[in-house]
């Protein structure tokens, strides 16, 4: 279908990427420049951070009122990508679950010990249809108890135990 | 809450050569992620001077060191799943630490504690007031009900039963009765046997030198097959008396229970139901209170019966014949532990089946409630695709739950009939050496089946008795929250307010971490009108709030007539308010109830006149039923805008004092909107009115208006005034293009 919209980069304000640059400056915060502006300390937020992650990100200033947004971040040079991964990395923190250690069960509540991309965890879960959820084939997000979210990317690239664990509960 | 947490022994070495003592640390705060996003600890220590980061995993060490009086203020930005904690000083942010939202609360109180340390020098205690918000029993490690923060299996289980059983006390003589009728009914099973084994030993095979003639075997057999039909009957009668007290027992204290709980919810804060859902409040007063019925009427008596005849049963097999007595009570544990155990299995598969049923009830529920817009959009065959495969994913998991079921049921109940085939081989060897009589063996025989129901009881107590106080402490947990303070000692009665309202830099929060109204003051005179002006979101409806009572605020404070309205009598302060709110609720029920509904003894010509002032009247007529027309729920349909003025005219019916209008003619067109302007301008005379609109022609008749932004007063004054100041309020007239009728209105 054709869009109503033209593609109008001005109205949604996207930056060009080739004059973009986010640098991390002294103290660990963030700074934006694009053509002549300069912002600082900034904040980025991903547009689509489930379905998207990498496209549509947004560059907010500290009052959280919009700068302008970009539309790949892998079209950006390499210093400004490494950073603004690593800052939504911080504020979108989802650990990737690499194995299941064990699942305990009772009256429909969990409690889980898995091994991540940022470690080993041990967590609880209320009933497992409330925290447990399928967004497609094989990829599966859960909710702790604390709202923490764990994602496994392909339910199929875990080890066989793991999967047999995950099989008898969900 | 506490800031300071205790510190592990690993780092006072570390702490020691920064020359920081003990009672030096103010606030000793640990996350858990490091620097590079692990979970491993990461420690955010102060005191007066100075702010460190250390992190004590493998060496510990001191990540960062910075001087509180460099840093102006701090703020924790949370996101999906974690965030961060930063300092700020002229401009220049400097990341602290990160955490996960586990932690990120006690970070977010933590931003707030520092800023006033680094301001004050000192971190007021009224800050730490919070209780821990704990998810998970730190017994145990599974979460903890999210209402009642109970741990269901690590709880003291006798203070919850000894309460639940507290509602029973009033029917302690009907409960005696039916405690004896029980025992005599359980005394009757366990009697029939023992009946079939001597009217089989004396009647019917007869042993010893001497038998009977006939003529008295068959008087014999006569006699005890009336005395089982006595039985019979007997049992009968018990069921029915037995029956007809649970089902009238169960349901008074339902009742009891229910109509305390829903007592108790409407004099709840407003604050208590901010935090839940309705749906889940709901729930209690249906279906926990249904559980405890269920458990007080229905699986007490069961449980108890069933104890009783085990008992019974054990007692009589350990007397006729010990050896073959074991035989039957000994396999009663392995036939209870396997039901268990597949029945887990099986109860596992139909919890997943009851979970696709729910996800295609959602499908159905959402496609056929929006079916507008899905035929609007011409989605029908999307719809109807999701459908099917959610229907189908249901039918299989069904498919699978009840093959798993038939697989599995079988084998049990073929265990069920081993043990009597236990007893037919070593009964009936006893029999052939004529060392148990047939009579004998039948009893047992009796016996084992008998059993099966009390294995299969103690199989489910657990679990009954878990569901039920789950339930308890969830409907327990609305009867002990504290109701709304009505009165605190001493209140002033005010049976007329006059109608002036002061907020003194009034500071409050929904959540007192995050301010949303930010030193608000302003002065109303008795019989003023004044319009609230800002954009969405405020703090507009939050004022009125305040002036509500709904909420109290958390700095300065609110004052009617003069006096602090926490001091007010609230029954006199919410008598003479009438609220119009934002959206106007209409309860099931007719036209005149709803408009009658703060003054039920409101006369019919009164009721007329505030419906003509609300401008509803000509509407109302022409429904089907007149006043009488039933509207909400299940009633007439009615636009959003008749909605508001029905509200209006509720309002107006009161007769209050200061009258509150929020948003109250949003959905109504200008004329009609201007129609009950003048209505109000005529009742309202010498009241005190707030007006909140976002389209501004609506305040055209306050005499003053208040502009607020993000929760401050940014300007008042009166119309003109605002006007000439040229300033924000100027912005919004010129913008909403009313410019030229308003000048024409106000010059
Ligand atoms: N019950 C509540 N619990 C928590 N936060 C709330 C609650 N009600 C409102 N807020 C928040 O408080 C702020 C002010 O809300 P308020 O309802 O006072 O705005 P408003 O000015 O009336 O806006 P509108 O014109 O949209 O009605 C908003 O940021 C809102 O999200
Ligand atoms: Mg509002």
């Amino acid at each position: 279908m054709q869009s109503v919209f033209e593609r109008d980069k001005s109205r949604i304000r996207l930056l060009e990427p080739s004059q973009t640059k986010v640098i991390r400056k002294e103290g660990g915060a963030l700074e934006l420049r694009y053509r002549e502006e300069v912002y600082y300390p900034i904040r980025v937020k991903r547009a689509f951070p489930l379905t998207n992650p990498q496209n549509y990100i947004v560059f907010l200033k500290e009052n959280n009122k919009q700068i302008g947004m970009v539309e790949d971040v892998n079209d950006l040079d390499e210093e400004s990508r490494k950073n603004i991964l690593e800052e939504l990395d911080v504020v979108f923190f989802i650990p990737q679950i690499k194995r299941i250690i064990w699942v305990k069960e009772r009256f429909g509540s969990s409690r889980w010990k898995v091994e991540t991309d940022r470690g080993i965890k041990e967590f609880a879960t209320r009933s497992l249809h409330e925290s447990v959820k399928e967004l497609e084939d094989g990829h599966i997000v859960i909710t702790d108890t604390e709202g923490l979210q764990y994602e496994i990317k392909d339910i199929n690239s875990l080890p066989r135990k793991s999967r047999a664990i995950l099989g008898k509960i969900v | 809450m506490s800031l300071k947490e205790e510190l592990p022994k690993e780092l006072e070495g570390l702490l020691r050569g920064q020359a920081i003592r003990e009672e030096d640390i103010l606030l000793a705060i640990q996350s858990d992620l490091d620097e590079e996003g692990k979970f491993s600890p990461t420690w955010l220590i102060a005191t007066k001077e100075k702010l460190l980061i250390i992190q004590p995993e493998g060496e510990p060490r001191i990540r960062c060191n910075l001087s509180l009086g460099n840093l102006s203020f701090f703020k924790a930005e949370i996101g999906v799943g974690g965030g961060f904690l930063s300092a700020y000083s002229d401009g220049r942010e400097t990341r602290l630490l990160r955490f996960t939202t586990a932690t990120a609360r006690k970070f977010q109180i933590a931003a707030s504690a520092l800023g006033r340390l680094a301001q004050e020098g000192r971190i007021p205690p009224d800050i730490l007031a919070e209780d821990e918000g704990r998810k998970v029993c730190p017994k145990c490690g599974f979460p903890l009900d999210p209402v009642s923060g109970i741990c269901a299996q690590c709880s003291p289980k006798g203070v919850v039963l000894r309460r639940l059983l507290s509602y029973i006390k009033p029917y302690y003589p009907t409960i005696l009765i039916l405690i004896s009728l029980l025992l005599l009914g359980t005394a009757f099973q366990v009697i029939s046997p023992l009946i079939i084994r001597n009217l089989t030993d004396t009647a019917l095979v007869p042993r010893g030198p001497v038998i009977p003639p006939e003529s008295v075997r068959l008087t014999l057999l006569l006699s005890f097959v009336l005395l089982m039909a006595g039985l019979g009957i007997g049992s009968m009668l018990l069921e029915i008396f037995q029956q007809r007290m649970y089902a009238f027992l169960g349901q008074t204290v339902l009742f009891d229970i229910r109509r305390q709980l829903f007592e108790h919810l409407q004099f709840l804060s407003v604050s208590y139901y901010d935090k839940r859902q309705v749906g889940a409040v709901m729930s209690r007063v249906t279906q926990d209170t249904s559980a405890l019925q269920e458990f007080l009427g229905w699986h007490i008596p069961f449980l108890f019966s069933q104890l009783i005849l085990l008992i019974g049963i054990s007692l009589v097999v350990l007397s006729l014949n010990l050896r073959i007595a074991l035989l039957v009570l000994i396999p009663a544990p392995v036939v209870a532990y396997l039901t268990r155990t597949i029945g887990r299995r099986i109860h596992h598969l139909f919890h997943r089946v009851w979970d696709r049923w729910s996800k295609v009830i959602a499908v159905l529920n959402s496609a056929l409630a929006g079916i507008r817009v899905v035929k609007a959009f011409a989605q029908e065959e999307r719809e109807a695709r999701q459908f099917s495969q959610r229907a189908y994913d249901l039918t299989m998991n069904t498919i699978w739950a009840e093959q798993l079921w038939a697989t599995y049921m079988p084998p049990l109940f073929f265990l069920f009939g081993a043990t009597p085939l236990l007893i037919y081989y070593f009964g009936g060897k006893q029999v052939i050496f004529g060392t148990m009589s047939i009579g004998t063996l039948q009893a047992f025989i009796a016996y084992t089946y008998m059993l099966l129901g009390p294995i299969q009881a103690v199989t489910r107590i657990i679990n009954w008795l878990n569901r039920a106080l789950a339930a308890t402490e969830r409907v327990f947990e609305i009867l002990d929250t504290p109701p709304e303070v009505l009165d605190e000692e001493g209140a002033i009665p005010m049976p007329r307010i006059e109608g002036r309202v002061e907020f003194r830099n009034v500071t409050f929060g929904y959540d007192k971490y995050a301010p949303v109204l930010h030193n608000v003051s302003f002065e109303v005179k008795p019989g003023e009108i004044i319009g609230l002006v800002g954009r969405s979101g405020a703090g507009k409806t939050t004022i009125i709030n305040l002036i509500c009572r709904f909420y109290e605020a958390q700095e300065g404070e609110v004052l009617i007539d003069g006096v602090d309205i926490r001091k007010v009598k609230l029954k006199d302060l919410r008598n003479q308010i009438a609220i119009v709110p934002q959206d106007a609720y209409v309860f099931a029920g007719t036209v005149r109830e709803n408009i009658a509904y703060g003054k039920p003894d409101a006369t019919l010509e009164e009721i007329i006149e505030a419906a003509k002032a609300a401008n509803a009247h000509e509407f109302i007529i022409n429904l089907p039923y007149g006043y009488d027309t039933p509207i909400g729920e299940r009633g007439v349909m009615i636009s959003g805008g008749e909605r508001q003025r029905i509200a209006i005219a509720r309002a107006i019916l009161k007769n209050p004092r200061i009258l509150i209008l929020d948003e109250a003619t949003s959905l109504v067109d200008t004329e009609t909107e201007k129609q009950i302007q003048e209505a109000l301008d005529r009742l309202m005379q010498g009241r005190t009115v707030f007006a909140i609109a976002h389209r501004l022609s609506t305040l055209s008749n306050a005499h003053r208006l208040i502009v607020i932004e993000d929760g401050r007063i940014v300007e008042m004054g009166t119309h003109k005034e605002l006007l000439r100041n040229k300033g924000i309020y100027y912005q919004l007239v010129k913008l909403q293009r009313e410019m030229s009728k308003l000048v024409a209105i106000g010059v």
